[in-house]
């Protein structure tokens, strides 16, 4: 009995001693700088670091709320995380639909559509930078002068909605093979005969979707939208480097922290977020555990 | 008869559908052999250049474009090799060890992954200013923020897959905790540990806003690089 006790004792000791390097860093990292930031976003943050931050209390969240552009960045990153969402999502279950048959070259197919996923962001803006310019971009040279969709060339870099176009387009084309993999891993792990029963049961392609294919993939999906939202909420990078039509909120808060230099407001920004994306992931987790 | 067109709308759809995708990258490969005043002018349009020319691959090379491909390279192996080793030790813990707080710690280990660097950016710039490390080989402790909980979350999955029975014949034959997991879980979850290196290896080098904020002085990443130009 007692040689069991110490054997577990052992086993407790291992375990901690595993762990202890990922939640040193974790700590140090991640939930440092967070209670740090909440810290500072009670306090007047000089640009001196060598000077110590003032306290003053809920002043920075007062600014943050009276201001318009703050408003009106958090209205405009819940419009890009919605259709972003939603985007990403349905075209990587259509893909994966599509590529889940059985044809000739699948392979390559399926390694070629994570290609946008895999290569560095920055270059990929390059790209569509080029292709959208307004006089020598081939994407204005197909929609104007060929197909003549617009009367005039579109200046997607300058005007507000275009621009949120563009992101939104780029952001689907950039993060659906990530939906698409998750889908058809998932797709991949249905039991064959589920779909043999059906069709002995006369059901047809559609009736096979909604009854088979959409519930098994459900919990995939489910994660999917939460993570995405997560992560595009947050979105900077390509928003930024596209384009300064659309301040969301990453581009804001870059702007205050590092064009501005305010720390304490830009803490208050983070905090603020972070509230917002709990409060929805404890709403969402509620949501999923009823079903 | 029926099936058969249905295939070859299914095959033009497929192949209509890749090309809008690639385009964009066989777009700008053609381009860049284009000489300067043909990317920017009457002939942009055109897909072969009459001129092809390879000097905007010699300006790469002499904008010391090794330097940062280098740095960048340096960057995300360190990172690659420190998370995937201490990510291992840790999903290990947490799919076959029992201790107390267990379950608490995957629970933060999977929030965290939830939290993107932007929240994070300004304390660890703070940090780095203060400590001297911006510019230095060190931002590579901040990428395991991005990197850490992901690959934490993938090595447990397929420790998970790890039969029981080939641990527990181990344990019979007198195999300590530490030898089972270095001779038996990490060959055996091999594919696992790949997947997890090279998902981190990714991240790393496609990172852009810690780069960006944690090196003032340009040139020092292929990628800031980029920005620059």
């Amino acid at each position: 009995m007692s040689q069991k006790n110490s054997l577990k004792r052992a086993e407790a000791r291992l375990g901690f001693i595993f762990i202890l390097p990922s939640l040193i860093l974790i700590l140090s990292i991640i939930i440092y700088p967070l209670c740090y930031n909440i810290y500072l976003s009670f306090h007047k943050v000089a640009l001196n670091p060598l000077k110590t931050p003032k306290f003053i209390g809920f002043s920075n969240y007062l600014t943050l709320f009276s201001d318009g552009e703050f408003l009106k960045s958090l209205m405009l990153t819940f419009l890009y995380v919605i259709i972003t969402v939603a985007t990403s999502t349905t075209v990587g279950l259509l893909v994966a639909l599509l590529m889940n048959r059985k044809f000739k070259g699948r392979g390559i197919a399926r390694s070629l559509v994570i290609l946008p996923y895999v290569a560095p962001v920055i270059s990929l803006v390059f790209v569509w930078q080029y292709m959208f310019n307004g006089i020598y971009g081939v994407v204005n040279y197909a929609a104007v002068d060929k197909l003549q969709l617009f009367n005039a060339a579109p200046a997607w870099f300058d005007h507000p909605v275009l621009s949120m176009a563009l992101v939104i387009l780029f952001d689907t084309w950039r993060v659906f093979p990530y939906s698409f993999m998750m889908i058809l891993a998932a797709l991949q792990a249905i039991d064959e005969s589920l779909y043999e029963a059906a069709m002995i049961d006369g059901a047809g392609a559609w009736k096979q979707f909604w009854a088979i294919t959409f519930p098994e993939i459900l919990p995939v999906i489910s994660s999917l939208v939460v993570l995405r939202a997560i992560w595009n909420f947050y979105k900077f990078d390509d928003v930024y480097l596209l384009t300064k039509q659309v301040p969301i909120m990453g581009v804001y808060l870059y702007q205050t922290a590092f064009s501005v230099y305010d720390f304490g407001l830009a803490a208050a920004i983070t905090v603020a977020l972070f509230i917002i994306v709990m409060t929805f992931v404890l709403f969402v987790r509620r949501k999923v555990n009823r079903i | 008869m029926v099936n058969k067109k249905v295939e070859r709308l299914f095959a033009v759809i497929i192949v209509l559908y890749l090309l809008i995708i690639v385009f964009p990258f066989i777009w700008v490969a053609l381009t860049s052999f284009k000489p300067e005043s043909e990317i920017w002018g009457a002939s942009a349009l055109k897909v072969f250049s009459n001129n092809a020319t390879v000097e905007h691959y010699q300006a790469l090379i002499k904008a010391h474009i090794f330097n940062s491909l280098k740095n960048s390279l340096i960057i995300s192996s360190i990172t690659t090799i420190y998370v995937t080793f201490v990510a291992s030790c840790c999903a290990y813990a947490i799919a076959r060890l029992k201790f107390a707080g267990k379950n608490l710690l995957l629970a933060v280990v999977l929030a965290t992954s939830m939290f993107p660097q932007m929240i994070v950016v300004g304390p660890i710039y703070n940090v780095f200013v203060k400590l001297g490390w911006t510019n230095s080989y060190f931002i590579s402790l901040p990428y395991s923020m991005i990197t850490l909980p992901v690959a934490i979350f993938i090595l447990v999955t397929h420790f998970s897959k790890v039969p029981k029975e080939m641990e527990e014949s181990a344990s019979i034959d007198g195999a300590s905790k530490m030898k089972t997991f270095i001779k038996i879980i990490l060959p055996l979850a091999l594919p696992g540990i790949f997947t997890s290196a090279i998902i981190t290896f990714i991240g790393v080098w496609n990172e852009f806003l810690l780069s960006l904020t944690l090196n003032l002085l340009w040139l020092f990443y292929s990628k800031n690089k980029l920005y620059q130009a």
